[in-house]
């Protein structure tokens, strides 16, 4: 029994902990191994010429999101390379006994929306992915990071994984938000104010009063953009919401065994006393809706905001850095970020597809259209989310307003599948990453909150969502 | 991989901070393309104008740093993206290190997955090598991993800081895999441990999942060649921890015998509450012996129709070893892996109207009844393309459409599923008598058949003369698909033979290898159905022959011996 305080992410590190190896590096025990398309057949066919089978089959799960078409009646050839991947990846996943939520299946979806959604992810769990975005899981009270091809075989051949411990921060957004603004402002207002190396070799816990008031979507949302803080764990401590929310959900535990977990994850949160690496606080009454102006998420402003001057930085390859972002965006120093025209408009990806987020824009969209010029996609997050929102008549919101109402997949954030913005083109999206080319080469991205991104689908430019109801309509 | 040592080397300088993994290399070029191929295509963006032309303003397109296996670059080199394919693009590009004061976790991590060394050194000292590299005759520097040092182009030792065991394994280009498997021991002590810890981790559930296994041997050869089975049964039970309740009930004339019933209600209650049934054979000249009133269904009929066991899968497989067993010539029989779905719950087996009748004129008439609806016609379409999938992608559906409106309905239906759900599988149709001439001329062409039950079940022992003996062959007989899985049932092909029983020279590994497929499709183990189908081969490769499979005159060894080599086998390979 431990009795120094310890940190949610101390308890957890330390119970996933097989053996201490040489030199800080610690073998972990793998809770849940998730797997998507673009890793699944090639890893699993890697793992068989070099004569290893899957060591935990059960405690894997597969779903195609990368490279599925999000058109909506999609089959497996819709997008023709990603058609090669899904059958390779059914052959594996069938071969060696690993779940698979196929295309068709009601299960389906984003493998970051599916996990928290089918009660995989579970507090007090160790998750790992091939992909960067796995840290969104931490919103539970998970450990969840990303895992690069070569740790993917690993964990697949031994699910274990050889790990240094990463250092800890504790990031408090203390007070009530203001209305309009959401965990996606809350996450970007603090890449902007600290930087996207600020978590490097860092878990974050989030904390806070205004942590403790988000929605479990908004927790998720903001673990989910951990890692474009450099952080590859995020985590929020899990609370009677998540418990609640577990119950019933497909993977969680039932009965008395859901009772004994429930018991266990109580003694998660954080410790009184218990200190950090490092502590940062935010005032989150003074964040405003954001919106991203350059090719780094850490460019971002409030939607009130100017564009920065080059000429105002001091450090020369900072300041190199500016002037490409502006180049590459199309935008002039000192311009009002406001009222710069969009041309597509993106809902969806794993930082924001879910119900809530869906509802947020539904509310901008109804009874508006979108605007001339612009072309505005819903992609909901998975299957269930898609079946939920249109129990709830959000579809009808959306179409009627001239979005499209598609099918779950990653679809534009990054572009895998050929859904891409067209070259020099601007949009608007509620994705994580704005880098350059990442919606299709030389595309322009503003990430952006749902309910922002819906009010400059309507508007026809990057528009302060608090305003609308005051524009005619 | 490739281990890394000592790197000397023209460095090319690419002073920008946060060189995301997206710019490395672009999705859709990872998507197109394989490992090895990713060169090209590394930092696009930078490298190339719209035209494809090289960007003069790119260092390493500058003939001074041409080639460059050393890039040296601003602060959080390769942040972003987890993928590991950026780390291969530089590889591919030809870059054996990056200098950077910083990068980003993931991509440092993949790093040492694939011999490409992240240096980090201070910002200061960094942007002093890019500005020695502009101005040095020779824009070189060495990078040597044994003392951690950096030879700046001017000539200047630097050391650089790296763990130890990242170093030591890129030293010697170690594979993470075995390094890891030498902690066997305390990695499964761990998982013991853990189970009793944290078992929501493991189940859902309180009650673990186990599955019940009903063995029923049935009569003649079934009772020998099900004891071999059994042992197999248990040595995956015990050695390999597969989680099952084993029990064994009397069938047939044995149950008639002890019972005084063909069927007494306590085997009834075993069968429906089984997830799986092992069967043996049946069959006897003793049940003309009972009265009618006692037998009065066929039970083994009565027990797919109650579980509704609709698809027969029948797997047939050449084995080089037994080629020279079958009819067929071996370069016909070569590479031949096909299953055969049956539908096995309709068909003409059970259609009504079906009887003899006594005309007015004296003469009797007999009819059968070929029924389906379009749902079960669906259903086993759907059985069939969704096996279809997870195996070569090709289905062929075999009816008689040209003379028989069953056929016509058949293909219209299959038709119809595959439009809707399955466009992906490669679907062809064949009348059935063209099917049978088909397997026997090329039975390789085949992968997933699908048909109705009486040309099912003529087709399937055609297709058996494939593997040579009937005594090898396995299959399965599931239901529908439902929260605890489909029922099933699991028999060899062949009968009882009631010439040979009780002689122990019946071949048992048809019966072995349906417990494979009952591995496979009860127990979601692929794995271990493989690991049992290869060690099946290996003793038949090894050259183990029942009688049924030896050559005239050859010696053979008894069913028990044969069940002794598989399981010598089991714990050979284990």
């Amino acid at each position: 029994m431990n009795t120094t305080p310890s940190t949610l992410f101390d308890k957890i590190w330390r119970a996933h902990v097989i053996a201490e190896l040489d030199d800080d590096v610690s073998l972990l025990h793998i809770d849940r191994h998730l797997i998507h398309d673009l890793e699944a057949g090639p890893r699993l066919d890697d793992l068989r010429r070099a004569g290893y089978g899957v060591a935990r089959s059960d405690l894997t799960f597969a779903t195609p999101d990368h490279a599925v078409s999000t058109l909506d009646g999609r089959t497996t050839d819709t997008n023709p390379t990603g058609g090669k991947l899904l059958r390779s990846m059914r052959r594996a996943t069938a071969r060696t006994g690993i779940r698979l939520f196929d295309l068709g299946s009601p299960a389906q979806g984003i493998v970051h929306v599916v996990g928290p959604q089918q009660g995989i992810t579970l507090p007090g769990a160790l998750i790992v992915c091939g992909d960067s975005h796995t840290c969104t899981h931490g919103g539970f009270g998970a450990i969840a990071f990303g895992i690069g091809s070569s740790e993917v075989g690993h964990v697949l051949a031994t699910q274990t994984l050889r790990q240094r411990r990463p250092k800890t921060m504790r990031l408090r957004f203390e007070g009530r938000l203001g209305a309009g603004v959401t965990a996606k402002d809350m996450i970007l207002h603090a890449i902007g104010r600290l930087g996207t190396a600020a978590g490097r070799g860092h878990a974050i816990e989030y904390a806070g009063s205004a942590v403790r008031g988000l929605s479990l979507d908004g927790r998720l949302t903001i673990c989910n953009l951990s890692i474009e803080m450099g952080a590859k764990i995020g985590m929020i401590a899990p609370d009677d919401k998540v418990y609640a929310y577990l119950e019933g959900k497909p993977f969680a535990p039932r009965g008395r065994l859901l009772d004994q977990a429930v018991a266990c994850w109580r003694g998660l949160p954080t410790d009184d006393g218990a200190s950090f690496d490092r502590e940062e606080w935010i005032d989150a009454t003074r964040i405003a809706p954001q919106v991203t102006w350059g090719t780094s998420p850490q460019d971002v402003l409030p939607i009130d905001g100017y564009v920065p001057d080059p000429a105002d930085e001091p450090d020369p390859a900072r300041r190199k850095s500016i002037e490409h972002a502006l180049d590459y965006m199309g935008l002039a120093p000192r311009q009002a970020i406001a009222g710069t025209p969009v041309d597509w408009v993106f809902i969806g990806s794993c930082a924001n597809s879910r119900l809530s987020d869906l509802r947020e824009a539904a509310l901008i969209a109804r009874g508006r259209r979108v605007a001339g010029g612009v072309r505005a996609w819903v992609v909901p997050g998975s299957e269930e989310t898609k079946r939920l929102a249109e129990a709830e008549g959000l579809h009808r919101h959306f179409i009627e307003a001239g979005f499209e109402w598609r099918s779950p997949g990653c679809s534009m954030c990054l572009a895998a599948n050929g859904e891409t913005v067209p070259p020099l083109q601007r949009s608007v999206s509620t994705s994580n990453r704005n880098f350059v080319g990442r919606q299709g080469p030389r595309a322009r991205t503003h990430l952006a909150s749902p309910a922002m991104a819906a009010a400059a689908a309507v508007t026809g430019c990057l528009t302060d969502v608090r305003r609308l109801p005051e524009l005619s309509l | 991989m490739k281990a890394f040592i000592r790197e000397e080397a023209v460095a090319a300088p690419l002073m920008r901070t946060n060189i995301d993994t997206d710019q490395i290399i672009r999705i859709d070029r990872l998507i197109e393309y394989s490992r090895g191929e990713l060169g090209p295509f590394c930092l696009e963006a930078l490298r190339y104008e719209s035209d494809g032309g090289e960007r003069a303003d790119f260092p390493p397109n500058q003939p001074r740093y041409r080639n460059a296996a050393i890039l040296v670059a601003g602060e959080n080199f390769g942040c972003g993206s987890s993928r590991e394919h950026a780390v291969w693009a530089l590889v591919d590009w030809g870059v054996r290190a990056v200098i950077a004061p910083s990068f980003g976790d993931i991509f440092y991590a993949n790093s040492f997955q694939n011999g490409l060394l992240p240096v980090r050194l201070p910002a200061a000292e960094v942007s002093e090598i890019a500005q020695e590299l502009e101005r040095c005759e020779i824009p070189r520097i060495v990078v040597d991993l044994r003392d951690c040092t950096v030879t700046t182009p001017a000539g200047r030792r630097l050391s650089f800081e790296i763990e130890p065991d990242r170093r030591a394994g890129l030293l010697e280009g170690l594979d993470d895999v075995s390094m890891t498997l030498r902690h066997r021991a305390a990695i499964e002590q761990f998982r013991r441990d853990d189970e009793v810890a944290h078992p929501w981790i493991y189940r859902q559930t309180e009650l673990p999942i186990v599955k019940k296994i009903l063995i029923l041997a049935g009569d003649g050869i079934g009772p020998e060649i099900m004891a071999q089975t059994r042992r197999v049964v248990d040595w995956f039970a015990e050695r390999r921890g597969v989680p099952m309740e084993l029990r064994e009930e009397l069938f047939g004339i044995s149950a008639w015998k002890a019972h005084g019933n063909l069927m007494r209600d306590q085997t009834w209650q075993a069968v429906m509450e089984s997830d799986a049934i092992l069967f043996g054979a049946t069959g006897s000249p003793e049940y003309a012996a009972i009265p009618p009133e006692h037998n009065k269904f066929d039970q083994l009929l009565r027990i797919r129709k109650e579980l509704d066991l609709y698809v027969n899968l029948r797997p047939v497989r050449a084995l080089k070893a037994l080629a020279g067993a079958s009819s067929l010539r071996p370069e016909v029989l070569d590479g031949t892996d096909m299953i055969l779905v049956r539908e096995l719950a309709g068909g003409m087996y059970f259609g009504t109207p079906r009887g003899i009748e006594t005309l007015a004129d004296g003469q009797r008439r007999v009819v059968n009844s070929m029924v389906y609806t379009e749902n079960e016609i669906a259903r086993i379409a759907r059985a069939a393309f969704e096996l279809a999938r997870t195996r070569g992608g090709r289905l062929c559906s075999v009816d008689k459409s040209n003379v028989l409106e069953n056929g016509v309905l058949w293909r219209e239906t299959v038709e119809a599923v595959h439009k809707s759900e399955f466009s992906d599988v490669e679907l062809s149709h064949l009348y059935v008598d063209n099917a049978a001439m088909q397997l026997v001329r090329n039975p390789r062409q085949f992968d997933v058949i699908v048909t109705e039950n009486l040309f099912g079940d003529i087709l399937s022992d055609c297709a058996a003369m494939v593997a040579g003996s009937i005594g090898m062959l396995p299959s399965a007989s599931l239901g529908a698909p439902c929260a605890s899985g489909r029922k099933a049932l699991y028999e060899p092909i062949h009968g009882s033979a009631p010439d040979i029983a009780g002689q122990g020279v019946a071949n048992p590994l048809g019966s072995i290898l349906s417990f494979g497929m009952c591995l496979r499709h009860t127990f979601n183990l692929p794995q271990e159905a493989d690991f049992l189908d290869a060690a099946v081969e290996r003793v038949v490769d090894s050259g183990a022959r029942t009688r049924d499979l030896a050559e005239a005159g050859a010696p053979f060894i008894t069913t028990a011996q044969m069940g002794d080599a598989v399981i010598c086998e089991l714990d050979r390979a284990e």
